[in-house]
């Protein structure tokens, strides 16, 4: 490129300077000067050659820092496949001796679930080191006392945020807290056992009331088998409707084969219309 | 047989809701009261009782813990008899509450 331009520059020179001796020698030379305007044609196409000779190379320097980079990346991302290979084949993988049970645990987990309603009552805190009564006790004062006790020293810190909204609100309002206190003084104590009005609830409780009502449980029946009664007596109702159907149209059969003997004789009887008593739709 | 119904209610459904009502205290009190705990035939049918203690049975109490503990100790003559104190109850019921409390003291 510098060796092009050189050339370029060389050319511009000597038609320039054959120019400049041409006319301090008193002898103009046009051709000189078309030389020299030649030349510097070639000047400027040599200098745009080397505008993007130039670009060229900055492209050329950027794709390599590209090269580079992605050269590193893909260096990476192999190193890093190639440890986590390693670390996969040195955990180790849990095998279950022959002696251990087959344990359903999501079965279990569902049984615990299930229960946890039933277990221990829904507000409960573990009694720490201070004098928190269990919030359950057969004596009704007990439990509304202490729920009192118990309840501002459980709920600590969210205590003066809600104090605090509770004197910038109205006196109808009541903040949560005291919402939450409410509900559980009213709430009846826990037991992990069935209460009377569960087990009163109950299917036994149920059944005891048909006694008292002196109606026979064995004489009732449960849903499958009140099923299977309803669908039994709906066929029946069925059949009678058909049968009965079937009645009627065999009545009225026998009442058209009555009219159509009847009917040859009509025209003959149109003299004595007013005495006709015979109604052939008449049926005893 | 096994699909006749009493009431309306299965064998099944009665039976388990039976063994849980015996997980109340008051309940055991108030069968001693009746007599009930004194007969051989109401003894026999606790102990019959004792398949609910198999997990596949197991797995339809709400009330596991209290239910067999209390389905165990009707097992015992002495409990039976003892039962009967309106003491022993209230004792029952608070060891109870506290077992569900996870009061450890």
């Amino acid at each position: 490129m510098d060796a092009i331009l050189q050339a370029q520059f060389q050319r511009v020179e000597t038609a320039l300077n054959t120019l400049i001796d041409s006319i301090t020698s008193y002898n103009p030379s046009t051709q000189a000067a078309v030389n020299l305007v030649a030349a510097d044609d070639e000047l400027s196409k040599g200098l745009e050659q080397l505008a993007v000779h130039q670009a060229n190379y900055a492209r050329i320097l950027s794709l390599r820092q590209t090269v580079t980079s992605l050269e590193g990346q893909l260096k990476g991302s192999l190193t890093a496949l190639a440890d986590l290979r390693k670390e996969l084949l040195a955990t180790p993988a849990t095998t279950f001796p022959a002696s251990s049970r087959h344990v359903p645990f999501d079965e279990v987990l569902q049984f615990a679930k299930n229960l946890a309603k039933y277990t221990a009552p829904s507000a409960i805190r573990p009694p720490p080191a201070k004098e928190v009564a269990p919030p359950e006790q057969t004596d009704q004062a007990d439990v509304n006392m202490s729920n009192g006790v118990g309840t501002p020293a459980n709920r600590g810190a969210n205590d003066d945020p809600a104090k605090e909204k509770g004197d910038g609100k109205a006196q109808s309002t009541l903040t949560q807290a005291q919402k939450d206190w409410l509900e559980e003084a009213s709430r009846a104590p826990f037991m992990p056992w069935p209460t009377d009005n569960i087990i009163r609830g109950g299917a036994l409780g149920h059944i005891q009331g048909m006694i008292n009502r002196g109606q026979d449980p064995a004489t009732v029946l449960g849903p499958a088998e009140q099923e299977a009664e309803d669908k039994r007596r709906a066929e029946e109702v069925e059949r009678e409707k058909q049968e009965q159907q079937e009645r009627e149209a065999e009545a009225r059969r026998r009442e058209s084969a009555y009219v159509s003997g009847a009917r040859p004789t009509q025209p003959p009887q149109a003299v004595f219309q007013g005495l006709d008593m015979y109604d052939p739709d008449e049926d005893e | 047989m096994a699909d006749a119904t009493f009431g309306g209610y299965s064998r099944f459904d009665l039976e388990l809701e039976f063994v849980q009502c015996l997980g109340n205290p008051a309940y055991l009190n108030f069968l001693a009261t009746q007599k009930l705990l004194d007969r051989p035939d109401f003894v026999a049918y606790l102990a019959y009782l004792r398949y609910f203690a198999e997990p596949k049975y197991a797995c339809y109490l709400s009330y596991p813990g209290p239910t067999l503990r209390a389905l165990e100790l009707l097992q015992q003559e002495k409990f039976r008899k003892e039962i009967l104190q309106p003491t022993v109850m209230h004792r029952m019921v608070e060891e109870g509450i506290k077992a569900a409390t996870g009061d450890r003291t």
